[in-house]
């Protein structure tokens, strides 16, 4: 698996049970984190609030045509540091295709080792195709 | 024999440049313990030393507290 898509397989996985609290059946979901620019938020404002070397862009349409979900979520975690909960009204989550297996259901994917290469083989197909829609990677 | 040292992968676009940040674990991270350090690592971040200050939700998460703040 290329660095960048086991990278955000990993993420995916791990914070998949954080989103249980926002669906409606119980499940949660299994997502890449963005932020978009805006009138109110610099692609500036959002490079200088985050430690990582380098990224990539995408626009909205591409993201939407490609069939992935597009969700405005922010953290409201009062240890964020001030640059970064400034740019939490700018943050979206691109929602990968669900994984049809009921297992999910009933138990948190980090507690189950099997299910969690189960859900890795779903998602690096997942993420593979949303990561060649994104531009050529570039340092800040 | 001492323990070796877990790594955990973050999501730096969640946490920015935090110095406390709370990280779901997966099972197999579950064995840190409170004053552990722990290697943490992300996408195209530094890999950075956190030290475990507590375990939350029945030790489901681990707030983690960085000695240092990255390079910007």
């Amino acid at each position: 698996m290329p660095g960048a898509v086991e990278t955000v397989v990993n993420a995916a996985v791990r914070n998949y049970g954080e989103y249980r609290s926002v669906t409606t059946d119980g499940l949660g979901l299994f997502t890449v984190s963005v932020f978009a620019i805006d009138d109110s938020r610099s692609e500036n404002d959002i490079l200088a609030a985050l430690p990582q070397r380098s990224f990539a862009r995408i626009t909205v349409g591409a993201v939407t045509r490609a069939g992935y979900g597009l969700l405005p979520t922010s953290t409201d975690d009062p240890d964020l540091p001030p640059a970064v909960a400034a740019i939490q009204q700018v943050h979206f989550d691109i929602v990968l295709p669900s994984l049809d297996d009921t297992r999910l259901v009933a138990l948190d994917p980090l507690d189950d080792e099997d299910l969690e290469y189960a859900a890795r083989d779903h998602l690096v197909i997942a993420v593979e195709r949303l990561l060649a829609l994104f531009g050529p990677r570039e340092q800040k | 024999m001492p323990k070796t040292m877990t790594t955990i992968e973050i999501d730096y676009s969640r946490y920015g440049y935090a110095k406390r940040i709370n990280v779901p674990l997966f099972k197999r991270e579950r064995s840190i313990e409170p004053g552990d350090r722990v290697k943490v690592i992300g996408d195209d971040g530094p890999e950075r030393i956190a030290i475990v200050a507590a375990l939350v939700d029945a030790g489901r998460k681990a707030i983690l507290e960085f000695d240092e703040l990255p390079a910007a």
